[in-house]
């Protein structure tokens, strides 16, 4: 054995996508190439490919709790994510598992270990992954548990019937998502462009903290088609830099230089959307 | 923008601990250079210590995921973990020979890594399912990765040298696979793991030392993967299979303690230098 200590354990809560773009498949790959044992709780199993989701199969409830149980138990969690939930059961049955192990701001036993919640409410083909009631669960029972939350604008819309379309309606729509409880709130700008038809040079993400400090961070808009799983990257990357210990600015730092250069060297896949790349290959 | 790099598709279980199953394929893809598709077959609730529960998918949502990976993104090869029932290898036997997966060379290869227990002895598969691997998958495989208790249950063979090595390799052969890999690592007491790879006429022999850990989780699923990822890659099969050997030794050799029970053998020696970069 070349390793005593092992990397530190991050957990992603969600979905499979076929395609292997994204879903809990980019999320292992996104924690393996930022240093930490990805493991997993499957919500739902996806037929999916570059065009698309065109079916869908429910784990059961108490199986999606007993995954995050037996994790926890047994090799420990340094932080935790959620991506797809299909349902406000399966959200109910994720919020008492990770009370009862310690995974959130607010559990059974205490201020517990960073929770990255990000609200995946359609995949970016506009498919509905996420039923109406379960809207309502996201606001109630996750964010108040957020360490941090990741939305990118059209999911605002959804959670906080804000419209953002510039950096004021970017700072409103992250006070709207603290007063529901979350922590820290990051705001995606990647999608401005789409929604208010004004050219963007730049990607700005928006970081507010609940001190009220806010942290902004810009990258060159990059010009590729191939962004499918560029949302789970992003929260996977965060979520390995939290579980590395790093603090919550440095971590959305690495999320954004790794998903900048995950879209950098994304690649052509099927007749529709390809993937970013987590690692050169 | 990258160009497309080559695809290959797991047909498996996904391991909630994180060490075998679909998510040990997917990591060994990558880092192997492919990308990773999957069909996934059943959840189970696993942990360094054992399989507490598993939720089988439904045998129709297994072979739609087949079919909307390879009608779509298309791979270069493919390959089977936990197919846990009789019914859901009827359903990939199905799906594979329409989408043209199989053991022809005009075929994309098909790997059948026959998992029929977990590494702790629970069953991963149902009774009447190592019958349908032995009837409707070998016939299919372009190559078949058992190890020796796989070997015993497939073929009645026990392995304990290399003349039986021998005998159960032909044995494999006669129920239909193309190429046969039978895999030493559980042969206890050797100081070097030899496997033994064979079309039914030659034989290639890999032999490495044996390295000394008990954390061997998903070093299975990590060889047939990377083997997959060197087939999809193009590369003829005894050169896959020398590829994928390299691969798993790093990667035991990188093996860490995880929970109370069997760590993983990690591909994360692989990342090191893109996640300096970072």
């Amino acid at each position: 054995m070349s390793t005593i200590e092992h990397p530190p354990v991050a957990l992603t809560i969600a979905g499979t996508d076929s395609g292997g773009g994204a879903g809990m498949t980019a999320d292992v790959r996104a924690f393996a190439a930022c240093g930490v044992h990805g493991s997993v709780a499957v919500t739902a199993v996806t037929v999916q490919n570059s065009l698309g989701v065109t079916g869908f199969h429910e784990v059961p409830v108490d199986v999606v709790a007993a995954q995050i149980r037996t994790v926890a138990g047994d090799m420990g969690v340094e932080a935790a994510k959620t991506g797809m939930l299909a349902s406000r059961e399966i959200i109910e049955a994720v919020v008492g598992a990770c009370d009862a192990v310690g995974i959130g701001r607010r559990s059974a036993v205490g201020p517990g270990v960073p929770f990255v919640v990000d609200p995946v409410a359609a995949s970016m083909h506009g498919s509905p992954l996420l039923a109406d009631d379960a809207l309502d669960a996201v606001r109630t029972q996750l964010l108040p548990r957020a360490t941090l939350v990741t939305p990118n604008l059209d999911e605002i819309a959804l959670l906080a019937d804000v419209k953002v379309v510039d950096d004021a309606s970017a700072r409103e729509a992250a006070a709207a998502l603290h007063a529901m409880g979350a922590a820290a709130v990051l705001v995606k700008g990647g999608h401005l462009e789409a929604t208010t038809g004004r050219a963007q040079p730049e990607c700005v993400d928006l970081l507010c903290l609940d001190s009220g400090e806010v942290h902004e961070f810009r990258s060159a808009r990059l010009a590729s088609p191939h962004t499918h799983g560029g949302g789970d990257s992003l929260a996977a990357a965060i979520t390995a830099g939290l579980a590395r210990g790093m603090s919550l600015v440095d971590s959305v730092a690495l999320g954004k230089a790794f998903i900048t250069r995950a879209v950098e060297h994304s690649y052509p896949l099927g007749a529709g959307h390809g993937p970013v790349r987590a690692m050169p290959m | 923008m990258s160009k497309t790099p080559p695809r290959a598709l797991t047909i498996a279980g996904s391991d909630s601990g994180g060490a075998a199953g679909l998510e040990a394929d997917l990591r060994a893809m990558t880092v192997c250079g492919v990308h990773g598709c999957v069909a996934v077959t059943a959840v189970t609730v696993q942990n360094s210590l054992g399989v507490s529960d598993v939720h089988l998918v439904p045998p129709d949502v297994v072979a739609a995921q087949v079919r909307a990976v390879v009608s779509d993104i298309g791979v270069g090869a493919a390959k089977t973990g936990m197919l846990a029932t009789a019914g859901i290898i009827e359903a990939v036997a199905a799906v594979v020979d329409e989408v043209g997966i199989g053991r022809d060379p005009e075929q994309v290869p098909f790997l059948v890594d026959p998992v029929a227990a977990s590494m702790y002895g629970e069953p991963l598969l149902a009774d009447d399912a190592m019958d349908a691997i032995r009837t409707l998958l070998f016939p299919r495989a372009a190559l078949v990765t058992p190890n020796l208790d796989e070997v015993r249950l497939l073929a009645g063979v026990t392995v304990t040298d290399r003349d039986t090595a021998r005998t159960a390799a032909d044995a494999l052969h006669d129920l239909g696979a193309r190429w046969v890999l039978v895999k030493g690592g559980h042969l206890h007491g050797s100081p070097e793991v030899t496997d033994l790879l064979s079309d039914g006429e030659r034989i290639w022999e890999f032999a490495g030392p044996r390295i000394d850990t008990p954390n061997v989780h998903g070093a299975g699923d990590a060889l047939a993967s990377a083997t997959c990822a060197g087939l999809a890659r193009g590369l003829a099969m005894p050169d896959a299979v020398a590829y994928a050997e390299r691969y798993i030794r790093r990667a035991v050799a990188a093996s860490y303690p995880l929970g109370a029970g069997t760590g993983p053998v990690s591909p994360l020696w692989a990342v090191a230098d893109w996640d300096r970069d970072v």
